[in-house]
């Protein structure tokens, strides 16, 4: 008995310290715990202006929305700037009575993420034209010409033959993506960008645009800047394109079709300028931006995996999963140990389930069940003919080796599944499963072997939810303390007694009602 | 006494009186069972030779093959019996068991004529270790257990046996196992077999558990099962008490079947006996371990 006191002293005191511990580098530690992206980005407006008489400078704030999240920051600073907001965009004016040079200085920080439309494929092309604000999307603009004759012939040319919008969209798409892109400040109209088949971020974008209004397909371009941990000038210019009934980003230049990474800071819409002043003597600005950690705790931390991953250059991919499978192999045996739901094996679910935040869900449970449930059919003539066991692993290894390549096959012809899919299951525990399905189909029939089936999927799913919470993932690499806590719930739960939730039903008729 | 317990109550009852799988492993198995001592009810080769070194009455051991070679010689010394049994010694679930019977110079297995070539690489696939997960294994021969009367009285097929657990050398529970059409000549829980709880004090049967409801008579045939009386039920619990004296494990299961002519004998030591028997029997084990102090 004072060996279980042992266990639960030292279980205990592995749950605590790590705890107190994490308490401490909270306190000695500047950061907040902003668990969802793991970094953001402080952006700084740096203007100078040199003016005899009075000026005025306008540009822009950005907006937060759905994909990135705007802090604004204002500073002491010369002549309190104005703020408005203007159709759909947020402007802010500076205006001074002139002198020596004057520094305006604004702040803002930026949490963004990627995103990525699923685009409706059966979506009709010529739907009728669009009312109300909309309209405005669709006529020309000075540098956006879409009634131009080349213009319309160009689309028509694209598009022959198509009668669903988003493969019309991707003809349009792919064919200003694939012009020659340039390196140049020149504002290039869209007329231009076709007449020279080759344009910056500015004639592409705005050839686009103008590619989908001549054929009546709402579309706009949109600015901003692509944030890196630099001082830099350059801002850029994308398009959003009406679909369904939202908009969605398309960059041309940097070729990001329905999607747009998370370090795009999106400015303003329409086809504007960043920076826009009145006649000054001297005007200089700049973007200064900083990527700053949001999980940064670097005083007292004995490993700092954060820094590690900088300075060593080590995918963090292949850290979250190092960090992640102590916690799913504890969810297993949690699952088993105390809900009693029985599974193929402790590591199968946790395997299963990282691999499944590559496939994607339902393509991955089905690709996975396929695999399965196909080499385990090959058990069935092994087992009838005799075949040793070890004999036996070594071919069906070879047969979900052959399922694997020849999904890859089938993948690569058609755009449902990425083809290397099959790879990112682990392949010796496909096989192991296999082995272990179609032996419990023969020795306690399908049902039995279906049901156990079922509540391992059951089991990979829940774990695949807590394991792809990136809150998770980037609280692990902040504090990888935790792996001592779950070492200790571990202990704790290697010696717990208790009767586990399914037995209450298994043994309910021990007892008489 | 309400008819229907609330379900907290009653969850409290489970609680309190069934055994469950962790505490089975954790306060029975782990403590009492080393794990080196597995092996001798793993391998049924190593039971036997504990049995009958100490005098437990088990079935007659005719022949151990252990070499492909030995097989045909040892095969000529078998073929002065009638019936015979051929197990894997580390088999498990019953897999690769053969139950042969001679009629004029002539095998069957199951009903079914047999060759000696099949019999020969049968015994061949056991040695090569076909239904002991791909290690070599022994091919252990025995003598034809006659079922007595008592088990055809109430199903005339298939192989039952009882169960007993016991508790450093106590026994706290028993289970008959008998087979029904469902399992196929099985008698395990899982395969569709009865679990029929035993009163250790009156040697008389319980109700019979098919998985699903207690039943009072065999499904099958009809026969009664309420209050049957075990013939050797004394014997029988002597029996699994001297098993248990002689393995080196605490907690074991101890499988018995009652031979027409020759009575009570030794079939089996389990390591790690199910939890089932508590639903046959209608009573937690933790309620019986506490009440003979041993948790």
């Amino acid at each position: 008995m004072t060996q279980s006191k042992y266990v639960r002293i030292i279980a205990l005191l592995l749950i605590a310290l790590p705890l107190v511990w994490i308490g401490v580098r909270i306190h000695h530690n500047q950061g907040y715990v902003g668990l969802q992206p793991d970094h953001q980005y402080v952006v700084t407006y740096q203007m100078e202006v040199v003016a005899q008489g009075p000026y005025k400078v306008r540009s822009f704030l950005p907006i937060s929305s759905q994909r990135q999240k705007i802090q604004l920051r204002p500073q002491e600073g010369v002549g309190l700037p104005s703020i408005l907001l203007e159709g759909p965009n947020k402007v802010i004016r500076w205006q001074g009575t002139g002198g020596p040079t004057q520094e305006i200085q604004y702040q803002f920080t930026h949490t963004g993420q990627n995103i990525q439309y699923q685009l409706d494929e059966r979506l009709p092309l010529l739907a009728t034209v669009p009312q109300g604000v909309l309209t405005d999307y669709l006529s020309p603009s000075e540098f956006i010409q879409s009634n131009d004759p080349r213009i319309r012939r160009e689309a028509e040319r694209l598009t022959v033959g198509k009668e669903y919008l988003t493969p019309a969209i991707r003809a349009l798409f792919d064919f200003v993506n694939g012009m020659a892109s340039i390196h140049t400040s020149e504002l290039t109209d869209a007329v231009m960008a076709l007449n020279r088949l080759e344009a910056s971020c500015n004639g592409k974008s705005r050839l686009f645009v103008a590619l989908c209004r001549s054929l009546n397909i709402p579309a706009r371009v949109t600015g901003g800047i692509i944030l890196e941990n630099i001082t830099k000038k350059t801002s850029h210019l994308w398009t959003e394109v009406y679909i369904g009934d939202r908009w969605v980003p398309f960059d041309p230049l940097n070729g990001h079709f329905a999607s747009l990474p998370g370090h795009y800071l999106q400015l303003y819409i329409g086809d504007e300028f960043l920076i826009t002043h009145s006649t000054t003597q001297a005007f200089d600005y700049r973007y200064v931006i900083e990527k700053v950690r949001v999980n940064d705790y670097p005083v007292l931390a004995a490993l700092n995996i954060w820094a590690l991953m900088d300075d060593a250059n080590i995918p963090d991919n292949l850290i979250r999963v190092l960090l992640l499978l102590p916690i799913g192999a504890f969810l297993v045996s949690l699952f088993k140990n105390v809900i009693g739901l029985k599974t193929y094996g402790i590591f199968l679910p946790v395997l299963i389930s990282l691999a499944l935040t590559e496939t994607g869900l339902a393509p991955g449970l089905i690709l996975f069940t396929s695999i399965v449930g196909l080499v385990a059919l090959v058990n069935v003539p092994l087992d009838r003919w005799g075949i040793q066991y070890n004999s036996k692993i070594a071919l069906l290894l070879i047969a979900v080796v052959v399922v694997a390549l020849g999904l890859m096959k089938v993948l690569h012809t058609t755009n449902w599944l990425h083809a290397s899919a099959p790879l990112f299951f682990p392949i010796i525990i496909l096989t192991m499963i296999s082995e272990k399905l179609a032996k419990k189909i023969e020795e306690e029939g399908i049902r039995k072997a279906s049901e156990l089936y079922g509540s391992t999927m059951l089991v990979t799913l829940a774990i695949h939810f807590i394991l792809s919470s990136v809150s998770i993932q980037n609280f692990l690499l902040t504090f990888p303390e935790v792996i001592f806590c779950l070492a200790g719930l571990n202990l704790m739960l290697g010696k717990w007694i208790g009767l586990r939730v399914m037995e209450y039903r298994r043994f309910y008729k021990v007892i008489n009602a | 006494m309400p008819k229907q317990m609330p379900v907290l109550s009653k969850m409290r009852a489970l609680r309190q009186a069934v055994l469950g799988m962790n505490q089975r492993n954790l306060s029975l198995i782990y403590p009492h069972n080393p794990r080196t001592s597995y092996r001798y009810a793993d391998d049924k080769y190593l039971a036997k030779k504990i049995m009958e070194a100490e005098g437990i009455a088990c079935p007659r051991t005719y022949a151990v093959i252990e070499r492909i070679g030995d097989i045909e010689e040892a095969w000529n010394t078998l073929k002065v019996w009638d019936r015979l049994v051929i197990k894997p010694a580390r088999g498990s679930g019953g897999k690769g068991i053969l139950i042969l019977r001679q009629q004029q110079g002539q095998w069957f297995a199951s009903g079914q004529p047999i060759s000696e070539y099949q019999i020969f690489s049968h015994l061949a696939n056991t040695l090569f270790g076909i239904y002991s997960f791909g290690d070599a294994d022994v091919a252990l021969v025995e003598e034809f257990v006659e079922p007595h009367s008592f088990f055809h009285e109430i199903y005339p097929v298939g192989v039952p046996d009882f169960r007993i657990i016991l508790l450093k050398e106590v026994p706290l529970m028993g289970m008959l196992r008998m087979p029904t059409a469902q399992s196929g000549g099985k008698a395990n829980l899982h395969q569709g077999g009865l679990g029929i709880g035993v009163d250790m004090e009156a040697g008389t049967l319980k109700l019979a558990y098919n998985g699903k409801q207690h039943l009072e008579v065999h499904p099958d045939s009809g026969a009664a099962i309420l209050d049957k009386e075990i013939p050797y039920w004394e014997e029988l619990v002597a029996l699994s008490v001297q098993t248990a004296q002689h393995f080196p494990l605490d907690y074991l299961g101890v499988d018995l079947v009652i031979d027409a002519r020759q009575g009570p004998m030794v079939m089996e030591v389990n390591v790690r006996p199910g939890l089932g028997i508590q639903l046959a029997n209608q009573q937690g084990l933790k309620e019986i371990l506490q009440q003979k102090n041993l948790l």
